[in-house]
């Protein structure tokens, strides 16, 4: 160890020695090239800062039309670089890539730090955001280890005193320890001295002082570069900082080109303050980070923060009572929305389009008589049915995608922050609440991001009140046949009940079987933003194809279960497939149920056998219902030629694009909340249902079908996430839930309905 | 050298210690400090960079948040703040074996 070189505070028998250090083979070929670009030497000044500050705004204000851009082989960023003259002398200026940090992690960065190791600057000037000037400071006190002189363009000072900001540029020159300049690059002020006030008035500056072992250990290094040509002079202390910071792009440089030594010196050092209890990397940051703070409190000593524009819609989104109904005013908006654009194409596949299949599908089968009774009388009232209420879905998808792409649901997951905390939930339990509304198997799986057991738990046994996407149909085709001039309040009542419903059960659970724990945790509310039209459909389409994949999948199938349970006769002398749907063996199971369901006001084997397979999809509810109610109607239809089906199909279809563009400007109409436009344009099921339920029975099957069992996959993914007998509990208590809910529904509707 | 916690303590290992219960998105870790996201994001990197924490969230295959429309909801995924544009986004982070080691050295 020379005598020059501080002692380190390590056992001296750890660290080589630096003498020991052998010279490069290649020592003379380096010399030669340093001699060879001093002799060409023209001065350069090196723009470094953080990404957005305005550098290259700043280079174009300085430099006029003289920039050229010029690409550097081997990587995918470029550095621009500007000749010019200033007061008779050339220059040139290169504007670096933005950068956070010279501890580089992103091809940006390291760019930036090769060329200042490599290009030998004459001057760092380094353009910082006056709005963000503790986070920008971190840089310029890592550049101010390199042994180059330093200049600070206090850059987007309008837009920091926008912010509330005002920087003391003087203050901040004096604690830097150099010339600091205020600009507004895209307005030219300040740039017209600028690049003279750098040539001349930048100094090295005052860096940070680190720990004293920090220190000791970094000088050493130092002193074994010393000897090293081969290495910039004006990047030894930053090197040794690197190295004793375990910068693994450094370490790769140097031992690529031959500094071993070096790198075991540092490993040494590493090594014995990793035995002193010193974390180099987290000392060296935080003298940085400290520093920093210092400096941005000294230049900016009082911040007046002004409102962004998310904050301020904020006031009214999160407003402690203004807040809720908002939120309960724009779900009935993307109700009204489906209700008008959407229930004419519902009308038109469920009416005219399936009247024209199953025309040609008789047509087509005429010589398969059983064949015909399956397509006709099962698949297409059955499946089509479903499959008519894609538009509904496709609507109800784009618009709740823009609330929750827009950062609006957030704040709904904020204002249920309140309610989830009084019922002893985390807030972010309303995330897979919300998911429910889809399906509630993924909401399920959501539920493994909330922290604790017991709020997994109790969500997951919650969730399936919410009401999943599979359920609506059920809802328009009841409200379209019953309460025709209120559909879309029907549907927000059911979406609204759900959720007291879960809500109720959560504060019971957690009072009863799942006591809290622990405290809450924050939620996060990103900035508004209005969502791209491409990512809304992209989210919408994605959605609703999963919904028409479960309709050719497990609908199909369910149906031609029921199709073949209702053809298989239950009575002696009753034959395959002509046996009345009343006595066959579908029918006599559901006619042995429906009583249960008699105090409910829907005790008929109809619409109890429906309920039935409900348990393997919600939608296959109003599939069955088409199959019970059609069926026998649609068994027999009238052959159809394939001109007169497209002829009807085009018709009804341009008088549905008429029908749903005229319902447009009747979503805001508050005067008639209810504007359903089918509104005597019922379906075949809707009108088959107006016959069969009264408006009291209908709701309160509305209701039942809200709260009774969740569908076989959901019970399989609560099962696989909690244990068969968390899943069937939830199957058990939301059976009675549902039933007493339904009670309760009929028999308070028949007062008024 | 004095051990660490003789000394005020410092903000990398408050947020070292923030991070150890559970895992934290810098907005989480912001409020939890009394800072901003943007004011802690460079200290995070610093920590990230260093091998100190990582990414919890996972972000392959099925897991991915990929295009998910609840995401701005989602403290796994990226909250789409514009000062992370310029570099990879840090989401929900949790200590890694050598943050552990330093807590567990330092405490």
């Amino acid at each position: 160890m020379t005598a020059t070189v501080p002692p380190v505070t390590v056992p001296t028998n750890t660290v080589p020695p630096a003498t020991a250090l052998p010279r490069l083979p290649d020592e003379a070929a380096c010399l030669q090239t340093v001699a060879r670009l001093k002799a060409a030497h023209e001065p350069r000044v090196v723009v470094v800062g953080n990404p957005n500050t305005g550098k290259t705004t700043l280079i174009n204000a300085v430099a006029g039309t003289n920039l050229k851009v010029g690409n550097w082989a081997g990587v995918t960023v470029e550095k621009r670089e500007a000749r010019l003259n200033v007061q008779g002398r050339p220059l040139l200026l290169l504007d670096l890539p933005g950068a956070y940090s010279l501890s580089p992690h992103t091809p940006e960065e390291l760019i930036t730090r090769t060329a200042l190791l490599d290009e030998g600057p004459d001057v760092i000037l380094n353009v910082l955001d006056a709005g963000n000037l503790e986070r920008n400071l971190y840089l310029t006190l890592q550049l101010i280890d390199f042994h180059v002189p330093v200049a600070v363009a206090l850059n987007l000072v309008d837009e920091a005193r926008e912010k509330g900001l005002t920087v003391d540029a003087a203050a901040l020159s004096r604690v830097l320890g150099v010339p600091v300049v205020e600009t507004v690059a895209s307005k030219g002020q300040g740039t017209g001295k600028l690049l003279e006030t750098a040539l001349k008035g930048a100094t090295l500056g005052i860096g940070v002082r680190y720990p004293q072992a920090i220190e000791a250990a970094a000088a050493d290094l130092i002193a074994r570069m010393a000897d090293l040509p081969t290495l910039p002079p004006h990047a030894h202390r930053y090197l040794a900082l690197a190295l004793l910071e375990g910068d693994p792009s450094v370490r790769g440089r140097l031992s690529a080109t031959g500094h071993l030594p070096l790198i075991d010196a540092a490993d040494a050092h590493l090594a014995a303050l990793d035995a002193e209890g010193v974390d180099a990397l987290i000392e060296i940051a935080e003298a940085r980070y400290a520093r920093a703070g210092d400096l941005a409190r000294v230049a900016v000593p009082r911040a007046e923060a002004r409102r962004t524009l998310s904050e301020r819609l904020d006031r009214l989104a999160l407003h402690p009572i203004l807040g809720i109904p908002i939120f309960l005013a724009l779900v009935l908006l993307v109700f009204r929305l489906t209700f008008s654009v959407a229930s004419p194409f519902v009308d038109l596949i469920g009416g005219p389009l399936q009247t024209t299949l199953a025309g040609w599908a008789a047509a087509a089968l005429a010589w398969f008589p059983l064949g015909r009774d399956l397509v006709v009388g099962a698949i297409i009232p059955g499946v089509g049915t479903v499959l008519s209420f894609l538009p509904t879905l496709l609507v109800l998808y784009l618009a709740m995608s823009f609330l929750e792409d827009s950062g609006y649901m957030a704040r709904a997951a904020f204002l249920m922050d309140r309610i989830m905390r009084g019922l002893g939930l985390d807030g972010r339990a309303f995330i897979p609440l919300i998911l429910g509304f889809g399906c509630n198997v993924p909401a399920v799986s959501a539920t493994r991001t909330l922290e604790r057991r017991s709020d997994r738990v109790v969500v997951s046994m919650i969730l399936p009140f919410m009401s999943c996407s599979a359920r609506l149909p059920v809802y328009v085709v009841f409200a379209a046949a019953l309460f025709p001039r209120s559909g879309s309040w029907i549907v927000w009542s059911m979406y609204i009940l759900g959720m007291a419903v879960a809500f109720a059960f959560a504060w019971a659970l957690r009072r009863t079987s799942f006591p809290a724990e622990g405290g809450g945790v924050l939620l996060e509310l990103p900035p508004y933003r209005f969502p791209a039209w491409r990512v809304l459909w992209k989210h919408a389409w994605r959605r609703t194809a999963s919904f028409a994949k479960r309709a050719r999948t497990t609908v199909l199938a369910t149906v031609a279960g029921v199709w073949l349970l209702l053809a298989l006769p239950a009575v002696a002398g009753g034959k395959f497939a002509t046996v009345a749907p009343q006595d066959s063996v579908f029918g006599r199971v559901s006619e042995a149920v429906s009583p249960i369901f008699a105090p409910l006001g829907f005790g008929n084997w109809q619409a109890t056998g429906a309920l039935v397979p409900g348990f393997i999809a919600k939608e296959v509810v109003v599939g069955t219902l088409g199959q019970i109610y059609l069926g026998e109607q649609a068994a027999a239809p009238a052959p159809l030629s394939l001109w007169a089906g497209v002829q009807g199909a085009v018709s009804a279809t341009w008088d549905t694009i008429k029908t749903s563009v005229s319902a447009l400007p009747t979503v805001l109409a508050l005067p008639r909340l209810g504007t359903d436009t089918t509104a005597d344009q019922k379906t075949p099921l809707a009108q088959a249902l107006a016959a069969a339920f009264t408006p009291a029975a209908g709701l309160a099957y509305l209701v039942f079908v809200l709260l009774y069992t969740p569908c076989i996959v959901t019970v399989g993914a609560i099962a696989q996430e909690h244990g068969r007998r968390i899943a069937w509990i939830t199957v058990a208590y939301q059976m009675g839930i549902a039933w007493g809910m339904g009670f309760l529904t009929y028999q308070l509707a028949r007062l008024w309905l | 050298m004095p051990p660490l916690t003789a000394r005020p303590p410092s903000p990398l290992a408050a947020i070292l210690q923030a991070i150890a219960g559970a895992p934290r998105t810098p907005s989480e870790l912001a409020q939890d400090l009394g800072s901003t996201a943007a004011a802690l994001d460079g200290m995070l990197r610093t920590l990230f960079t260093g091998g100190y924490v990582q990414e919890a969230a996972p972000d392959a295959g099925a897991c991915a948040c990929g295009p998910c429309a609840l995401k701005s909801l989602c403290r796994n995924a990226p909250d789409g703040t514009p000062i992370e544009a310029a570099a990879p986004a840090l989401n929900l982070l949790r200590l890694t074996a050598r943050g552990e080691a330093y807590l567990a050295r330092n405490s």
